[in-house]
């Protein structure tokens, strides 16, 4: 398996796991959940940014991941692991909401963390590796 | 080779420069610009009139809930309370007597509250009534009933959605808002309802909010010309308890 392959498919679950949170905000049913925090989680106050679900905001980004995997270019690593890198970002401070202020974990949140961070290893490895 | 991988190295570090500086702004808009609303934390829900359920729980918290009671068992009195979910007079008396009445009287063991939830204004009414008597079930009636008055809405404009009882039901420590959900049509919640209509119609209840006082082995008597302020309202419970 090429690195960009391995990049799509951790983009195409990254997306599943953000396109399912993005469904149990839009259907207004709850999220499965062993952790017994999601709820409390989705409906917080970090669960939107600028008015639009984080989860939303998720799904675009690894969408855009695994269509910049279809070009092979220096440059499409470079953008993809920007995008990676915010993610890991942003996941970071989401961890810290749910730590913290929130008091609640939630499940698919955590999965996505794992997700965006092998996802920005990928990258960063496909951004070495991509002849200029 | 070695100027490839140098370039490599330096191209690396601008994407990770740029992406430290969006996310920094990405969380300084996150905490700072959110919705007045919902300033305090993910767990507040702040409410039109600044009460939050933080606060209600606050307001509530080590006072005895059971079912449609709130208040120790043992008081000497039961102040019953009838009540529409969409009536606005009984927003206003959640928010500005109710904590008066549960801090002198409620907490320190001289009434016991009773809620009875009438749904004659509309159908909002019976779902709003529907979610805080299924709320009851787990001894959250209360704290659910003062966080859907503060997110009142016009009537029977369809304000009371599943949307927005989860919302409120998630921000209410120790309430399962999945077995609210199911339990809001449970025979329970039909009977409690009933028995309130019932009830009504026995004190003659023509508008809401509407009391009555209950001292054994008295009957039940109608708290009259209680205004919904804090002060006029304790003053009234006050002199019907014989203070």
């Amino acid at each position: 398996m090429t690195i960009r392959r391995a990049v799509a498919a951790v983009a195409v679950v990254g997306a599943a796991i953000a396109g399912y949170l993005t469904y149990v905000h839009y259907a207004d049913v709850a999220p499965i959940c062993t952790t017994g925090g999601c709820e409390k989680v989705q409906a917080s106050k970090y669960a939107e940014f600028g008015g639009i679900p984080v989860a939303v905001l998720g799904l675009v980004a690894y969408a855009g991941v695994f269509a910049l995997t279809f070009v092979r270019h220096e440059l499409a690593a470079a953008a993809a692991t920007l995008v990676a890198l915010i993610g890991v970002g942003f996941s970071a401070y989401l961890l810290w909401a749910q730590l913290g202020p929130i008091g609640a974990i939630c499940q698919w949140c955590l999965a996505n963390d794992v997700t965006v961070t092998v996802l920005a290893v990928l990258c960063v490895t496909w951004l070495l590796r991509e002849p200029a | 080779m070695a100027v490839t991988r140098n370039r490599k190295l330096l191209l690396l570090l601008g994407v990770v420069a740029i992406a430290a500086v969006i996310v920094a702004v990405l969380v300084a808009v996150a905490t700072t610009g959110g919705d007045d609303n919902d300033s305090a934390s993910a767990a507040t829900t702040t409410t039109a009139q600044g009460g939050t359920a933080e606060s209600g729980a606050a307001l509530l918290a080590g006072i005895p809930q059971s079912g449609i009671t709130l208040g120790k068992a043992s008081a000497p009195a039961t102040l019953i309370e009838f009540v529409d979910p969409q009536c606005p007079y009984c927003a206003q008396w959640s928010r500005n007597a109710f904590p008066a009445v549960v801090r002198d009287f409620v907490r320190t063991g001289k009434v016991r509250l009773e809620f009875r939830g009438l749904h004659f204004l509309g159908p909002d009414s019976e779902k709003a009534l529907r979610a805080m008597l299924a709320a009851g079930k787990q001894g959250k009636l209360f704290n659910l009933a003062e966080t859907l008055y503060a997110e009142q809405g016009n009537e029977n404009s369809g304000w009371v959605t599943d949307a927005l009882l989860r919302r409120t039901a998630a921000t209410i420590p120790g309430l399962n808002v999945n077995k609210m959900f199911a339990d809001m049509n449970s025979a329970d919640v039909d009977r409690e309802i009933k028995e309130a209509d019932e009830l009504a119609t026995r004190y003659q209840v023509e508008g809401t909010p509407a009391f009555a006082l209950a001292k054994p082995p008295q009957s039940p008597i109608p708290l009259q010309g209680a205004s919904l302020d804090a002060e006029s309202f304790t003053a009234s419970l006050a002199a019907a308890l014989g203070q």
